[in-house]
């Protein structure tokens, strides 16, 4: 190891060090809450020299993992494959130790010991609230995002009358352990009884203090560790984020609901989405309908003018929530040639609520896809506790005076057509159709975020350029038995599992993701027997509601407040 | 060729934000008063919040729920 690797470049620093992976340089980090010290020379070399992503040197261990970040887009981030990029400075991976803490180890000890501001404005102490639906939930290690999800969830009706049964006996199970139905009542019961929501005098805020204790909190491990299983993020003991969490959730709860006779807690966020297309040219129009939990709303970012030219951050314009969800239901024009007129004019798009749900969850990005990365900007969004009328975005459907476009050629085929809309924006980005067809394939076809990270997850996949191949001869491979069995205690049976296993090269998740999209029973060459397997069960109705007036009010807010712990 | 590969290495997670504390504000009857209140949940600790005005402005999910 060259020498220069041992101390900061600018100063007498000789840990927190941080080298350039563009250039070499070694400087020393910010200083750290937790008395990790440091004067910023690394940052001030990334500013200078305009060279991003630094590597954390004492965090690099031999298995490749190491703190790097980058400057740029002032986030974490990974480098798979660091090892070639060090051994381009001299370092051997393969001998490296690692001495110091990593980020994320420090950002646990933070979590774990970290007062999130128990005090008001004026100093008082916040009052500890104590009784049946006030159980807190103690942190297992940078689980707070999950520990946030399940309090929303658990105070709606929906959820409590479903999984909290004080009077009945646990469901009948050989496997408690790994049974959602089990790890859900007993998550319920611990909330909702009231009998871990007390007091905890061995928590004293401090050792003279005359307040009324915290409580001790449940721990959820073994519910955090069955809804990770198999996932490659939630498995883990790193940072998630919250709203990948609750459509996790909504995911497994209502596959773990198809065996059961009791409603399904989660339709209670279901509702359909109208998708109105219509020709600028001819006029002639198509609907969609998609059924969804949850809308996600882009704030618009109108930067306000700084001050006094001194701030670091951008400050923005604050928005109101109307105006979020007058913006989602707006006119759009979309770039696509009319089927109907053969015109290149465009489309006017306009997506409704054909129906509302009981409870509407609502992700306010703001963010930016800057060069690549997806930049949060802290834009405020405007909401109070007052009734807000939906009923203006509620589509009163088709006009008897609109004329339909003509269906795409080639219907009737099974093979995948991509949403083309998504497409689209997807290759405005600048992904290859292949590629955006590819990760709408494996995401469900509905979503942009998803597909869009699936891409930046999947982009040195051997496979990516290859074709969607939905019915070309897939030849049944043998899949884990122990997928297969994942799914089937999930509510998905081995048949299906087995398909969906296929379609999605083996993986467990984006298996899950392809049975929501390919319900049982819509494959043509398995309708009968599947029909016969489940019997005829009732239509299922369409969720959501189409009365008015449609009056909803704020029940719950997912923050994130940071200590926010400066990197590199 | 560096870039590309930190970009690839974003996990199925597009904006991982390791540096973040999650927490959850929900309107609930406290109990043994008619007091409807904004309650945060911070983990084990369950307070009565105060003034969430800021906390609203810069909420990552928002659930809203049909009052009629």
């Amino acid at each position: 190891m060259i020498l220069g690797l041992k101390q900061c470049s600018s100063c007498e620093l000789k840990e927190n060090l941080w080298l350039c992976l563009e250039c070499g340089n070694v400087g020393c980090g910010r200083s750290q809450f937790g008395g990790v010290g440091g004067n910023s020379h690394a940052l001030a070399h990334a500013d200078s020299s305009s060279h991003g992503v630094a590597v954390k040197l004492g965090s690099i261990t031999p298995e490749g993992s190491a703190d790097i970040y980058c400057y740029k887009c002032n986030e974490e981030r990974i480098d798979p494959s660091l090892a070639a990029h060090l051994a381009h400075w001299g370092i051997n991976i393969a001998e490296s130790e690692k001495t110091e803490k990593s980020l994320m180890e420090l950002q646990v000890e933070q979590n774990l010991k970290w007062e999130f501001s128990m005090t008001t404005d004026d100093g008082s102490v916040l009052q500890p609230v104590f009784g049946p639906g006030f159980t807190g939930l103690k942190n297992l290690g940078n689980s707070c995002y999950l520990a946030s999800i399940v309090q929303c969830l658990f105070a709606l009706p929906e959820f409590q009358q479903r999984y909290f049964r004080p009077n009945e006996d646990p469901p009948q199970t050989n496997n408690p352990a790994e049974d959602l139905e089990t790890q859900l009542r007993k998550l319920a019961d611990g909330l909702l009884s009231g009998r871990y929501s007390k007091p905890d005098s061995e928590i004293s805020v401090q050792p003279e203090s005359v307040e009324v204790p915290h409580q001790r909190g449940l721990a959820p491990a073994m519910f955090k560790h069955l809804i990770g299983r198999g996932h490659e993020e939630f498995s883990t003991m790193r940072q998630q984020d919250a709203f990948e969490l609750l459509l996790h959730l909504f995911k497994l709860i209502t596959l773990s609901n198809r065996t059961e006779s009791s409603a399904n807690p989660v339709d209670s966020f279901r509702f359909v989405l109208e998708q109105r297309l219509q020709c600028l040219d001819c006029s002639k129009v198509r609907y969609r309908y998609d059924e969804q939990d949850n809308i996600s709303v882009q704030v618009p970012a109108r930067p306000l003018a700084s001050e006094n030219g001194l701030e670091t951050t951008a400050r923005y314009e604050s928005v109101t929530m109307k105006e979020c969800l007058d913006i989602f239901t707006g006119d759009e024009v979309v770039e696509l040639k009319c089927p109907g007129c053969g015109s290149n004019k465009g489309f006017r798009k306009r997506s409704l609520f054909k129906s509302l749900p009981q409870h509407l969850v609502i992700n306010a990005r703001r963010f930016e896809l800057i060069n690549w990365v997806p930049t949060k900007l802290n834009i405020p969004v405007e909401i109070n506790d007052d009734d807000m009328d939906m009923g203006a975005y509620l589509s009163s459907g088709p006009l008897p005076t609109e004329e339909f476009l003509p269906e795409d050629a080639a219907t009737g085929t099974p093979a995948f057509s991509a949403n083309i809309e998504l497409v689209q924006q997807l290759a405005s980005m600048g992904f290859s159709q292949v590629r955006c067809e590819n990760a709408l394939y494996a995401t469900g076809n509905s979503d942009l975020e998803s597909a869009m990270n699936w891409l930046l997850a999947h982009l040195d996949d051997p496979d990516i350029d290859k074709p969607v191949s939905v019915n070309s001869g897939v030849t049944p491979t043998e899949h884990d038995i122990e997928k297969i069995q994942q799914l089937g205690e999930m509510g998905i049976d081995a048949k299906q599992a087995s398909r969906a296993l296929s379609a999605t090269g083996g993986d467990v998740n984006r298996a899950l993701d392809w049975v929501f999209s390919h319900p049982e029973g819509s494959d043509d060459d398995n309708e009968m027997s599947t029909a016969q397997e489940t019997g005829s069960t009732a239509q299922p109705e369409t969720p959501g509601k189409t009365d008015l007036p449609a009056k909803y009010t704020l029940q719950s807010l997912v923050c994130h407040k940071g200590g926010s712990l400066h990197a590199g | 060729m560096l870039g590309k590969s930190l970009q690839a290495g974003l996990s199925n997670n597009g904006m991982l934000t390791f540096n973040r504390h999650y927490v959850a504000f929900l309107k609930r009857k406290i109990p043994q008063s008619d007091e409807v209140a904004w309650v945060l949940y911070n983990d084990e600790k369950v307070v009565k919040a105060d003034n969430i005005e800021e906390m609203k402005q810069f909420a990552y999910i928002y659930i809203l729920s049909r009052s009629n």
